[in-house]
């Protein structure tokens, strides 16, 4: 795509140049702001094109443009958009590193283009090593020209500095005040005229880099976001040499170039911060609450001198409120700044990992940069399946980067109750597990009083059963006696019937009872023997209401009843006695 | 108990709960107050063979050479290290994370020594409801569980051998009585297994192993040996050596110290009285009688040889075959006359009387009166109760750490003694019928008294009620009282016994006072931070050690070799990660004699030495700025005294009569500082203000002045580039 971009570039400038009325720039006005580590660059052109011309071509030295953060062209007012790399045309000087934008444009017609970039780490510092309260020098090179492949008929060329430049180059054309270096005339410049511009300056802003920065946003549907990021920065700036004294360092208040504090901007709601390290708390920091937002000051372990570095981790808690979305279909969306919330520091490496609650889905993401995006699983707590981590990498970041993200996914609420099911889950099967395990017997050897117990137990079961059949015996024993008491003497057959019938009830009983008292034999003998001999006791009463059954004559019966009734309640209390 | 008693049960576990959860969380002040962070000095060691562990694995650490440390020797650390406090916390943390719970091993480590607070003071409720009742178990559970001794080693963040130790050692002795008391063999694997925790644990476990063999001797002289001692004291010594000697750090001293000796010998004379006993049986009167000679006259003679044999190895070695560490124990003034670096660390002083009073309040008072409890009901776990108290305040009296040793067995007693008394006092109340909150008392005999916690406070009144309760008889409440201190009881008047009641429940409530207060306020402060109160009521923050660990570690090279006294050795390898001369494993004298040299010396001499150990920076402790006390200077005698014990040209007298002064040590804390002049922590302006240093060249220095660290040079600044002190101007003009 971006050779097709090129060629037809080429074959473009080639028609152009055929045309024997090239594209040029009628007018371009530069201006490059050194006063905080980021250069910051605006060029505004006014193109005049040829017919068909779709692109405008720029470039910079290859050392600039390798270190671009950020670069965007609007034309007009409205119309912005990103460059995009293109390959240097022919007749380029070896280092020039190009971009192109879509500039529509008509045959002679003239348009206002903005490129406006920022580059890193591009100043250097000379000397690179300075002593302990020494200022600060750097030096920044660049072309006094746009680097272009167009003709330039008038440029102007102004440098915005911090303090007053200790020297420049070239010196010709140029007005110098206290804070800017202005080349307000330079007029005409054939295609890739190049001429170095170089500034030396006091700069006394500390160049606090990030080196690599770890964000990683961990979402909770139970209502928080947790984002740790963890720090690592040096000191870019001139590097410090020789000793360096706490007393000096006290007495002027850490001039030079050196930084301890830097200035985290957080949501209003970000709560439960924390800011440690390695190995604990760094404990200075002050935290201030406003409306807008919640400023952290970040006092660093030590100073860092330049050169030196140090890392940390600064963490926090965010509600769901205002940063996490409901969409229709089930789907949320995330939305967060895409980068550091500490002011002034540029970003080599970011690396955010976005950890979705696990059983989120479907997920997209919208970044306002370009990333390289991967995916990675976390175990967190409570987690089968882990969480689908979205990792987003970038490098060489600077304050401007800092705009919302968002992250969209499906996630249901099966999926938000999984967790505390599961805990639900594990702890009844732990109860149902202990249930069962009371319940079992895992014993090797059976001692005596095991086994004691265990007798008594059997004993104990059988007699209980047996002392039903016998309630059932007792109660047996009473029907028949009633009705022998009931039954007339001309009644022989009704007799008959009713003996019949409660002979054979008490057999069956009498036979369920017999192999109950053979176990109970076989578990405790004397027991057993009791149990004999109160069945025993229940035959002999069972035969005098046979016999009552059988008798005639009603006086005789009246009193053998009543004899009966009392030995049956006699009986029924051994019964009861004998299963205690 | 004959029959399950739900309510007594789950009473008990209740309270059980109860004390383990506030053992943990009295321990939890240093977190609150300060932060979760790995405390003092040890304990950082034992963080960062942790890490290594749970990163490495666990192989990997018996193998691990760390040559980080004593540069240019290097240290085995898996054969020089005691593994029990490491592997419990890497199993932990192995455990939560195959479980998915990410902590932080820095949380772990800082949380293990809690927990096992509370594991020790559920031992020590078994060690005393074996010894003598449950009542007494629950009131010596809380009382460990507080004891304010204990919880200066093992508060949160003290991640220190002896935070696991502790555990381990009272844990060895429940299950040895509680084998005793069974005669279950489950429970002699048991104990056999809790006494090699205590072997991997630390190095304390030669009180274990000395104090056992003390107590079965005590048993055979009583008469009271059974064959259960023998079960429970035969595999200890047998597989004990065996699994002992399978921990590298002991290795063959299980058998070749003179510290096993005892349990040694021990084994033949209960062998010898068991056999004794058998034969008796055997054998009629008379032909026992000869019998008896005839082994007495063997064994005399077998005796003699063993005994020149052991006197002969014994005798070979200097130290009567003692390590020095041991030896210093028996014979207090040991350390101080030959090795100055114990009698260095202010832990191994002996302790002041007030110390006993801050460290075991109560107890102090309360163990007395229980050895004499002890005594009314002599048991074989009650003697054992007594034997331990009496040997472990021979101990605590020799050293201010084996103080630690102490403090269970004084709560045991104390626990005995307050279960003793309360039930005295409750019975006699309930005896005149007064009117106190103790339905379950009023019952009389049985499964009671356990609602009657209810009158006290924490477990250990209740369960001194419940004593009462479990020991009763049918015949009310004299007949449990007789059966329980075994003799005639008469009530006390009932004043008396409101006043007494009145009295122990203000004691114990003011030793409950005093463990919080104490606990909070002296034992919590993590040593490498500290504090000072503001006006404004928060506190301010003087994080000066991490601060310079950090920096050493962000801005030097990896491969730099760090020189310091040895007190920040263990620091600076971990918080640090850089490669250290000497540390707080003190095993090499003469190395560190000779950082204590060059620290002694003047500067060129001092950087010489530096030079040939390749140092390329060197840290000092200064104090001065704000008032820390725990400096350099103040322990700069040391250095001079253990760096003239191996270098006889460092004289101690020169630096007492002449100048402290002279040495590199006091120019590191001085310079650049004679500005400002006045020493805060020893109330004078600093003598000397006009240091230059020509050798060493000042790299960092941390907010508070209290880490100086200095860059050895590589070469010597030169003469004329050093600008003339006003004292050389001086010499110079009068010499000329």
């Amino acid at each position: 795509m971006r050779r097709a971009v090129a060629v037809f570039a080429l074959l473009a400038l080639a028609a152009a140049v055929a045309d024997a009325q090239p594209a040029k720039i009628k007018k371009a006005e530069r201006k490059i702001s050194l006063k905080s580590q980021v250069v910051k660059l605006n060029d505004v052109i006014e193109f005049v094109g040829v017919a068909g011309e779709s692109s405008l071509l720029f470039c910079w030295p290859r050392r600039l443009a390798e270190r671009a953060a950020r670069i965007k062209v609007a034309v007009g007012k409205d119309d912005r958009f990103d460059a995009a790399p293109a390959a240097a045309p022919l007749g380029a000087p070896a280092d020039a590193a190009c971009f192109s934008a879509p500039v529509p444009i008509k045959k002679g017609e003239a348009k206002s283009v903005e490129v406006s970039a920022s580059f890193t780490g591009v100043m250097k510092p000379n000397p690179a090593k300075v002593a302990q309260g020494e200022k600060q020098y750097v030096e920044y090179e660049d072309t006094l020209w746009l680097l272009s492949p167009y003709p330039i008929e008038a440029q102007s060329t102004t440098i915005t500095l911090p303090d007053e430049a200790t020297s420049f180059s070239p010196s010709e054309g140029a007005s110098s005040t206290s804070s800017k270096v202005a080349w307000g005339k330079l007029g005409k410049a054939a295609a890739w005229e190049s001429k170095p511009l170089k500034v030396h300056f006091h700069h006394d802003k500390p160049f606090k880099k990030v080196t690599k920065l770890v964000r990683e946003i961990e979402v909770s549907h139970w209502g928080n976001i947790y984002v740790e990021e963890s720090y690592e920065i040096i000191n870019a700036g001139a590097e410090h040499k020789g000793a360096f004294s706490r007393l000096r360092h006290a007495q002027q208040g850490g001039a030079g170039n050196s930084f301890q504090m830097l200035r985290a901007r957080l949501p209003p709601s970000a709560h439960s911060l924390y800011y440690r390290d390695l190995i604990g708390n760094i404990s200075s920091s002050n935290t201030r609450r406003s409306a807008k937002e919640t400023v952290v000051d970040l006092s660093l372990r030590y100073p860092l001198m330049g050169g030196w570095k140090t890392d940390f981790v600064l963490g926090y808690s965010l509600p769901l409120e205002g940063f996490l979305f409901g969409r229709p279909k089930g789907r949320s969306r995330l939305i967060l700044d895409a980068s550091s919330p500490i002011d002034d520091v540029v970003i080599e490496e970011l690396e955010t990992r976005v950890v979705l609650p696990e059983g989120a889905a479907n997920i997209e993401f919208d970044s306002p940069f370009e990333v390289e995006a991967g995916w990675d699983k976390k175990f967190t707590y409570l987690d089968t399946a882990g969480r689908p981590v979205l990792v987003l990498r970038k490098s060489n970041l600077t304050p401007l980067h800092n705009k919302p993200f968002s992250v969209d996914y499906t996630f249901g609420t099966t999926a938000l109750l999984r967790e505390p099911l599961l805990l639900i889950g594990v702890f009844a099967a732990l109860f149902a597990a202990a249930a069962v395990y009371s319940r079992c017997e895992f014993t090797i050897s059976k001692d005596d009083r095991w086994q004691e117990a265990r007798t008594r137990e059997k004993a104990a079961a059988t007699l209980q059963r047996l002392s039903e059949l016998w309630d059932a015996e007792a109660e047996a024993l009473a029907r028949a006696a009633a009705a022998a008491e009931s039954l007339t003497d001309a009644g022989g057959a009704e007799a008959a019937a009713a003996r019949q019938a409660a002979e054979a009830e008490l057999r069956a009983l009498d036979a369920k009872a017999k192999p109950l008292i053979e176990a109970l034999e076989a578990v405790s003998a004397k027991a057993a023997a009791s149990a004999r001999a109160h069945a025993d006791a229940g035959k002999a009463l069972q035969q005098r209401v046979l016999k009552l059954l059988g008798e005639k004559g009603e006086p005789a019966k009246k009193g053998a009843a009543r004899a009966l009734a009392d030995a049956r309640a006699e009986w029924a209390g051994a019964t009861a006695a004998l299963c205690d | 108990m004959a029959h399950f008693n739900a309510y007594g049960w789950g009473f008990k576990a209740l309270l059980l709960l109860f004390i383990s959860i506030m053992a943990f969380s009295i321990r939890l002040f240093s977190v609150v107050k300060y932060e979760s962070v790995i405390h003092e000095f040890d304990p950082y060691f034992n963080y960062r063979v942790t890490q290594f562990l749970t990163k490495e694995g666990f192989y990997s650490m018996w193998d691990w050479f760390d040559d980080r440390t004593w540069y240019p020797l290097g240290r085995v650390i898996g054969g020089t290290v005691y593994p029990g406090l490491i592997f419990t916390a890497g199993s932990m943390y192995k455990i939560l994370h195959a479980l998915n719970i990410p902590l932080h091993v820095q949380e772990v480590c800082v949380f293990t020594a809690p927990l096992f607070s509370a594991l020790c003071a559920l031992s020590a409720y078994g060690l005393v409801s074996e010894c003598r009742s449950d009542g007494a178990g629950l009131a010596a559970a809380a009382m460990v569980a507080m004891v304010p001794s204990y919880i200066s080693r093992s508060v949160a963040g003290s991640y220190d051998n002896e935070g696991v130790a502790i555990f381990a050692l009272v844990n060895v002795f429940y299950t040895f009585i509680k084998t005793i008391n069974t005669g279950s063999l489950g429970w002699a694997v048991l104990n056999l297994l809790s006494y090699f925790y205590m072997v991997l644990s630390w190095g304390g476990y030669s009180f274990v192993i000395n104090l056992l063999p003390i107590y079965c001797l005590a048993c055979v002289a009583s008469g009271r040996m059974t064959g259960r001692h023998y079960l429970a004291f035969a595999p200890l010594v047998f597989m004990g050596t065996l699994l002992a000697a399978s921990v590298p750090v002991v290795g063959f001293n299980s058998v070749l110290m003179s510290e096993h000796f005892g349990a040694f010998f021990t084994c033949i004379v209960l062998h010898a009285a068991l056999a004794l006993r058998f034969v008796r049986g055997l054998l009629p009167q008379r032909q026992f009688e000869a019998a008896v000679r005839l082994a007495v006259t063997a064994a005399a003679a077998v005796g003699a040889v063993v005994v020149t044999l052991v006197v002969g190895y014994v005798v070979r070695s200097p130290t009567f075959g003692w390590t020095g560490r041991s030896l210093t124990l028996l014979d207090p003034t040991y350390a101080s006359r030959f090795v100055p670096i114990i009698a260095s660390v202010s832990e191994h002083q002996p302790p002041s009387w007030p110390s006993y009073i801050t460290d075991l309040h109560a107890a102090v008072l309360l163990a007395p009166a229980g050895i004499i409890g002890c005594f009314k009901n002599l048991n074989n776990g009650a003697l054992f109760l007594v034997l331990y108290g009496i040997t472990a305040v021979y101990f605590s009296g020799v050293m201010v750490r084996l103080m630690l040793v102490l403090a269970p067995a004084a709560c045991c007693l104390a626990g005995v003694a307050v279960s003793d008394i309360l039930n005295t006092l409750c019975c006699s109340l309930k005896a005149h019928g007064a009117v106190l909150p103790l339905p379950a008392l009023a019952r009389g005999g049985g499964d009671g008294a356990g609602g009657s916690a209810a009158a006290g406070k924490g477990g250990a009144p209740g369960a001194a009620a419940r004593r009462g309760g479990r020991g009763g008889s049918d015949g009310g409440d004299g007949g449990v009282l007789s059966s329980v201190l075994g003799r005639e009881w008469n009530p006390l008047p009932k004043t008396v016994a409101i006043a007494g009641f009145v009295g122990v429940v203000g004691l114990l409530m003011s030793y409950t006072i005093h463990c919080i207060g104490v606990s909070a306020d002296a034992y919590s402060a993590p040593s490498i931070v500290m504090q000072a109160p503001q006006e404004d009521g928060s506190y301010y923050v003087f994080d000066d050690f991490r601060e310079a660990y950090a920096w050493l570690r962000h801005n030097t090279d990896p491969e730099t070799k760090v020189a310091s006294w040895w007190d920040y050795g263990y620091q600076t390898t971990a918080m640090a990660n850089r490669t250290v001369i000497v540390d707080n494993n003190t095993w090499n004298t003469s190395h560190i004699a000779t950082v204590g040299r060059a620290m002694a010396s003047p500067e060129a001499k001092a950087w010489k030495i530096f030079r040939s150990l390749d140092v390329e920076y060197v840290f000092v402790v200064f104090g001065g700025v704000i008032g820390y006390s725990g400096d350099d200077i103040n322990k700069f005698l040391w250095m001079v005294r253990i760096g003239g014990g191996v270098y006889p040209d460092i004289k101690e007298a020169d630096y007492l009569t002449k100048d402290v002064r002279i040495g590199l040590f006091a120019d590191l804390s001085a310079a650049q500082y004679g500005q400002r002049g006045y020493d805060r922590v020893r109330g004078y302006v600093i003598g000397r203000t006009d240091v230059t240093l020509k050798y060493f060249e000042e790299a960092f220095t941390s907010q508070h002045w209290m880490m100086r660290i200095y860059r050895v040079r590589d070469r010597p600044l030169r003469d004329s580039a050093k600008p003339k002190s006003a004292r050389q101007r001086a010499a110079a003009a009068a010499a000329a």
